[in-house]
C-alpha cells in the first residue's frame, strides 16, 4: 500500500471525526444562543407593554383601583370574621337565638355599612374611568393617547377626591367603633385589632395616594433595565388578560423553591443514611441488591412518579391528614390533595438515586488506610464512619447533594402534575400550611403554557425568559457541584 | 484497686458506645429501606392494577388487542331506573352518616339504631350496583358509531370518558419510532464526536473548555431542550409538531450525555494500548480501530443503553415538538407521500401517561388505561434500565487491565 494513499486515508477519517465534533459542538452552542436571542427579545418588548400601559392611562387607574380593591378586602375580613364567630358559636352548641343576641346582627354589620356605601360609589367611578381606557385601548387600531385623552382621564379628579376623602372618614369611624368593639373570642379579637390597624393606615395613606395621583405622568419613561427588574421581582404572572399582562417571574421561583427544599429536606437525610449504610455497615448480599435497586430508580421516568402522586399518593396524603390521631398538627387537615408538598414528597424519589450513587462512590474512594489507622487507635465502627470517612469525604457528598439539587428543580413531570399548579406566592406562616397549599413552578409553567403562545409574541418570549432563569440554576448548580468535587479533594491519597 | 475500677468504667462505656452505635445502625437502616420501600409501593400498586389489563388467564395470555388497537372514547349506558334509586339511597345514606356526628345531637341509642338502618342501607346500594352492573353497556367508538337506534334515554343514563376504550398501539409505535430516531442520530454524532475530542484535538484550552461545557449540557433540565426543540424546530424551520423535530429534539437533549460518557469509555482505555500500537508502526486510525475501539465499545454501549431509557422515558421534550393527545391511526398509516412520514406527529406512552392521569376523571372505567399505559411503559423502561445495569456489572468484571 502506498503512503500517500494511507496519508489520505488517515487524513479523512480526521477530517470526518473533525467535522462530526464540530456540528454537534455548534448544535449544543445554538441551544445557548437561541434560547438567549429568544429570551432577550422580551426585554424590548416587555419595555413597549410597560409603556403602553402607562401611556394609555390604565397605570393611573389601577393606582386608584388599589384603594378600593383595600376596602373591599378589608370588608370582606370583616364579614368573615362575622361567619366565623358564628360558626364558634353554633360548635359551642349555642341555641340559634342566643347567637342572634350575642352578635347582634344589625350591630355588627352596622359597623361597616357605612364603609359598603362609601365604597360604592367609587367602585362606579373606577368602573367609569376603566371603561374609558379600555375603550381608547381596544378599538383604535394604532393607539393615540394625546393630551385631550388624558385630559378625558384626569378630567373629574376633583369628584374622586371627594370621594376618597368620604371614604377615609368612614375608615375612621369605623377605627373608632372597633377599639371598643369585642366579640369576647380571643381569636377573633386579635383579627378585629388587625382590621382596626388596616382601617387607620387606610385612612392615613389617603393624603400620600392622592399626591402619588397626581403627580403620575403619562409620558414618565420606563428603561429596559426597569422592565427586566420588574420581570424578576414582579408577583403577578397573569396571561391573556383583557387588560394588561403581567410576567413576574416571583411566584414561580418560590414555588419551585419552595418544592426543592421540601424534596432535598426528605432526600438528603435518606439518601446520605442509606449510601453510609449500605457502604459501611451492610452485609454482601444487601449491598449487591440494594445497590443496583437504587440505582435503578434513576431510571423511573418523572411522568411514571407523578402518575403514582396524581392516582394514589395524593388521595393518600388527604385521608392520612384527616385521621384524628393528626388532628393537634396545625396544618392538618389538608384541603387539597395536589400541593407543594405532594411534589416535593414525589421529587424527592429522584434525588434520592443521585445523591446516593455519588455519596457511595465518595465513601467507597476514602483511602482505606485512614480506616485502619482510625480503627487501630481504638475508634469503634461508628466513630470511625462518621468522624474519619464522612468528613473526608465531605466534598463529594456536597457535590452529589447540588447535583441531586439540579435534578429537583429541572423536574417537569412530577411538578406539573402533582403541584396543583396555582401562580401564587406560597405566604409562609409559622403553622406549616403554606407546605401544603398549591404552587406553581417554573418548568410547570414552560409545559403548561408552551403550548398556547403564539411565535414571536411577548408571552412566547416571557416563556423563553424562564428556561434562560433554568438554564443558568443548571449550570450554576452543575459547575458548583464540579469545583465543589475538585477543590476539596483530600489531598493524601 | 484501680484496675476493677477502670474495667467497670471501661464496660459502661463502652455498652453506651454500643448502643449508640446499635441506634446509629438501625436508623441508617431505616432509611435505607424506606426508600426501597417506597419505590416497591410504586412498582407494586402499578404492577397489580397493571397486569390486571395486560395479563389475561386464557391463551394467549397477553392482551394483544390493548396493546395493539387505538385508543378511543367509551361511551356507557346504565339503566336509569336502576341509578335513580341508587341516587336516592345514596343521598339517604348522606343524611344518616350527618346524624352520627356529634354535633347532630342524637343520643347514644339513637346513634346505635341509626347505624344498624346504615347496615341495611349499605347492603342495599351494593345489590343496586351489582344490578346495574349487569344493566349497563359498554361501547366503544367504533360500536357506538354503528350503532343505528341508539338506547333511548329514558331508559338509560349516558356518560362517555375519553381515552378509555382500545389499546395503546399507535402510542407504542410512536415511542419506538421517537427512539430509534434520536438515538440513532444521537450516537452517531456522540461517538464521532468524542473519539475526535479524545483522540485527535490538542489537549488544549480549547478541548478542556469543550469537555467542561458537555459536562455541564448534561445536566440542563429537559424542559429546556423542549422550549429550545419548539422554538427552533417547530416554530423557526416550520417543521410543525412532528416526528423530525421529535427526534432531533430528543437526541439534542441526549448528546451531552453520550458524549461524555462515550469520552469515559474511551478514556479508559490505558494509554499503554495506544503506544504499543504506534510502536509497531501502525496508524493513529488503524491504532484507535484495532485498539482503543474494541476496548472501549462495551462502555459506549451501556451508556447508549441508558440514554435509550431516558429517551423513552422523557416527556417534557415531546410535548409540543412531536407528540399528540390522540392520532387513530399508527404512524405508517394514512401517508399520501413517503416524507409525510418525516413531518406527522405520533402519539408516545408517556405524552399519553400524561394525558390520561390529568386530563380525564379517575374512576372504574378509565383506570383500565390509565394503569395498563403506565404499567406496559414502566416494563419497557425497566427492561432497558435492567439490560444497562447488568451490562455495566458484567464490564466491570471484565475489564481488568
Amino acid at each position: 500500500m502506498s503512503t500517500s494513499a494511507n496519508r489520505r486515508f488517515e487524513k479523512t477519517f480526521k477530517n470526518l471525526f473533525q467535522s462530526t465534533a464540530f456540528v454537534t459542538i455548534c448544535i449544543l452552542g445554538l441551544i445557548i444562543l437561541f434560547l438567549l436571542k429568544e429570551g432577550l427579545g422580551f426585554v424590548g418588548s416587555y419595555t413597549e407593554s410597560l409603556r403602553e400601559y402607562r401611556s394609555s392611562g390604565l397605570e393611573y387607574v389601577d393606582l386608584m383601583e388599589n384603594k378600593y380593591r383595600d376596602s373591599i378586602e378589608l370588608q370582606n375580613e370583616l364579614t368573615q370574621i362575622r361567619a366565623d364567630w358564628i360558626k364558634r358559636l353554633q360548635d359551642d352548641r349555642q341555641d340559634q337565638r342566643v347567637i342572634q343576641q350575642t352578635i347582634g346582627d344589625s350591630e355588627f354589620s352596622a359597623l361597616f355599612a357605612e364603609l359598603r356605601e362609601t365604597t360604592l360609589p367609587l367602585g362606579a367611578y373606577l368602573k367609569e374611568k376603566r371603561d374609558y381606557v379600555m375603550h381608547a385601548r381596544n378599538d383604535s387600531e394604532e393607539a393615540i393617547f394625546d393630551q385631550a385623552y388624558l385630559e378625558g382621564l384626569q378630567s373629574d379628579r376633583e369628584r374622586y377626591d371627594s370621594i376618597i376623602s368620604q371614604l377615609a372618614e368612614a375608615q375612621i369611624a369605623l377605627t373608632r367603633e372597633l377599639a371598643v368593639f369585642q366579640t369576647g373570642q380571643k381569636g377573633l379579637d386579635r383579627r378585629l385589632q388587625k382590621a382596626e390597624a388596616t382601617a387607620l393606615a387606610y385612612s392615613g395613606g389617603v393624603i400620600h395616594h392622592l399626591e402619588s395621583l397626581s403627580a403620575w405622568k403619562a409620558d414618565a419613561s420606563i428603561s429596559e433595565f426597569r422592565a427586566l427588574i420588574s420581570f424578576f421581582t414582579g408577583r403577578h404572572w397573569i396571561t391573556a388578560s383583557d387588560q394588561q399582562d403581567w410576567y413576574g417571574l416571583l411566584p414561580l421561583l418560590t414555588g419551585s423553591i419552595l418544592i426543592s427544599a421540601i424534596a432535598m429536606t426528605i432526600a438528603i437525610p435518606t439518601a446520605i443514611g442509606a449510601a453510609i449504610y449500605i457502604n459501611q455497615f451492610a452485609s454482601k448480599a444487601e449491598r449487591t441488591l440494594v445497590k443496583p435497586y437504587i440505582e435503578f430508580i434513576s431510571a423511573l421516568p418523572s411522568v411514571v412518579i407523578g402518575f403514582f402522586g396524581v392516582m394514589l399518593f395524593g388521595e393518600w396524603m388527604r385521608t392520612f391528614s384527616n385521621m384524628d390521631a393528626f388532628a393537634w398538627l396545625p396544618f392538618f387537615p389538608i384541603e387539597e390533595r395536589l400541593n407543594a408538598f405532594t411534589a416535593g414528597a414525589l421529587l424527592a424519589l429522584m434525588a434520592i438515586p443521585t445523591i446516593f450513587t455519588l455519596t457511595e462512590d465518595a465513601l467507597e474512594n476514602v483511602s482505606n488506610s485512614l480506616k485502619e489507622a482510625s480503627h487501630a487507635v481504638g475508634a469503634t465502627k461508628l466513630q470511625t464512619t462518621f468522624r474519619i470517612i464522612l468528613p473526608t469525604a465531605i466534598s463529594g457528598v456536597i457535590s452529589a447533594v447540588m447535583l441531586g439539587f439540579g435534578r429537583v428543580i429541572g423536574e417537569t413531570m412530577v411538578v406539573l402534575l402533582c403541584a396543583g399548579n396555582r401562580i401564587k406566592i406560597p405566604e409562609i406562616d409559622l403553622g406549616g400550611e403554606f407546605l401544603f397549599e398549591p404552587v406553581h413552578s417554573m418548568t410547570g409553567i414552560i409545559a403548561q403554557e408552551m403550548g398556547e403562545v403564539v411565535y414571536g409574541g411577548l408571552h412566547y418570549r416571557a416563556l423563553f425568559m424562564v428556561g434562560i432563569v433554568l438554564f443558568l440554576v443548571s449550570l450554576a448548580v452543575n459547575y458548583g457541584a464540579q469545583v465543589f468535587a475538585k477543590k476539596f479533594t483530600p489531598k493524601m491519597r | 484497686m484501680n484496675g476493677p475500677s477502670f474495667a467497670s468504667g471501661g464496660s459502661t462505656q463502652s455498652r453506651r458506645s454500643k448502643v449508640k452505635q446499635r441506634v446509629m445502625v438501625v436508623l441508617l437502616f431505616i432509611a435505607t429501606y424506606s426508600i426501597v420501600a417506597s419505590v416497591g409501593v410504586i412498582f407494586a400498586t402499578i404492577t397489580y392494577q397493571g397486569s390486571k389489563v395486560v395479563f389475561q388467564p386464557q391463551y394467549p395470555f397477553i392482551n394483544t388487542a390493548f396493546l395493539t388497537q387505538t385508543p378511543e372514547t367509551l361511551h356507557v349506558y346504565k339503566p336509569r331506573a336502576t341509578e335513580n334509586r341508587l341516587l336516592e339511597k345514596q343521598r339517604t345514606r348522606i343524611q344518616y352518616e350527618q346524624q352520627l356526628s356529634p354535633y347532630a345531637g342524637n343520643t347514644l341509642e339513637q346513634q346505635t339504631e341509626i347505624l344498624a338502618q346504615l347496615e341495611i342501607l349499605n347492603a342495599e346500594i351494593e345489590e343496586l350496583e351489582k344490578q346495574s352492573q349487569i344493566g349497563e353497556i359498554r361501547l366503544s367508538e367504533a360500536e357506538f358509531r354503528a350503532l343505528t337506534d341508539k338506547p333511548s334515554l329514558e331508559q338509560f343514563t349516558y356518560e362517555n370518558f375519553a381515552y378509555s376504550a382500545g389499546g395503546i398501539g399507535p402510542a407504542i409505535a410512536g415511542t419506538a419510532i421517537l427512539v430509534v430516531g434520536s438515538i440513532a442520530i444521537a450516537l452517531t454524532l456522540g461517538i464521532l464526536c468524542a473519539i475526535y475530542l479524545n483522540e485527535y484535538s490538542p489537549h488544549g484550552r480549547f478541548s478542556r473548555w469543550v469537555r467542561l461545557s458537555v459536562l455541564n449540557l448534561a445536566g440542563v433540565p429537559s424542559i429546556v431542550f423542549g422550549l429550545f426543540g419548539f422554538g427552533i424546530f417547530v416554530l423557526f424551520l416550520g417543521w410543525g409538531v412532528s416526528v423530525l423535530a421529535g427526534w432531533f429534539t430528543l437526541s439534542v437533549m441526549v448528546l451531552p450525555i453520550v458524549i461524555a460518557s462515550s469520552q469515559e469509555a474511551i478514556r479508559a482505555v490505558p494509554n499503554s494500548f495506544r503506544e504499543g500500537s504506534l510502536a509497531l508502526g501502525a496508524s493513529k486510525w488503524t491504532t484507535i480501530r484495532t485498539n482503543v475501539l474494541p476496548h472501549a465499545l462495551p462502555g459506549m454501549l451501556t451508556s447508549s443503553i441508558l440514554s435509550i431509557a431516558r429517551v423513552a422515558g422523557e416527556t417534557a421534550p415531546i410535548m409540543f415538538t412531536a407528540a399528540f393527545a390522540l392520532r387513530d391511526q399508527l404512524p405508517w398509516e394514512g401517508l399520501s407521500k413517503w416524507s409525510d412520514f418525516f413531518f406527522q406527529g405520533v402519539m408516545a406512552l408517556p405524552y399519553h401517561i400524561y394525558v390520561v392521569s390529568s386530563k380525564i376523571p379517575q374512576n372504574e372505567y378509565t383506570l383500565r388505561m390509565q394503569y395498563g399505559a403506565t404499567f406496559v411503559f414502566l416494563v419497557l423502561i425497566g427492561v432497558f434500565a435492567l439490560t444497562s445495569i447488568l451490562l455495566r456489572i458484567r464490564i466491570r468484571q471484565k475489564q481488568r487491565w
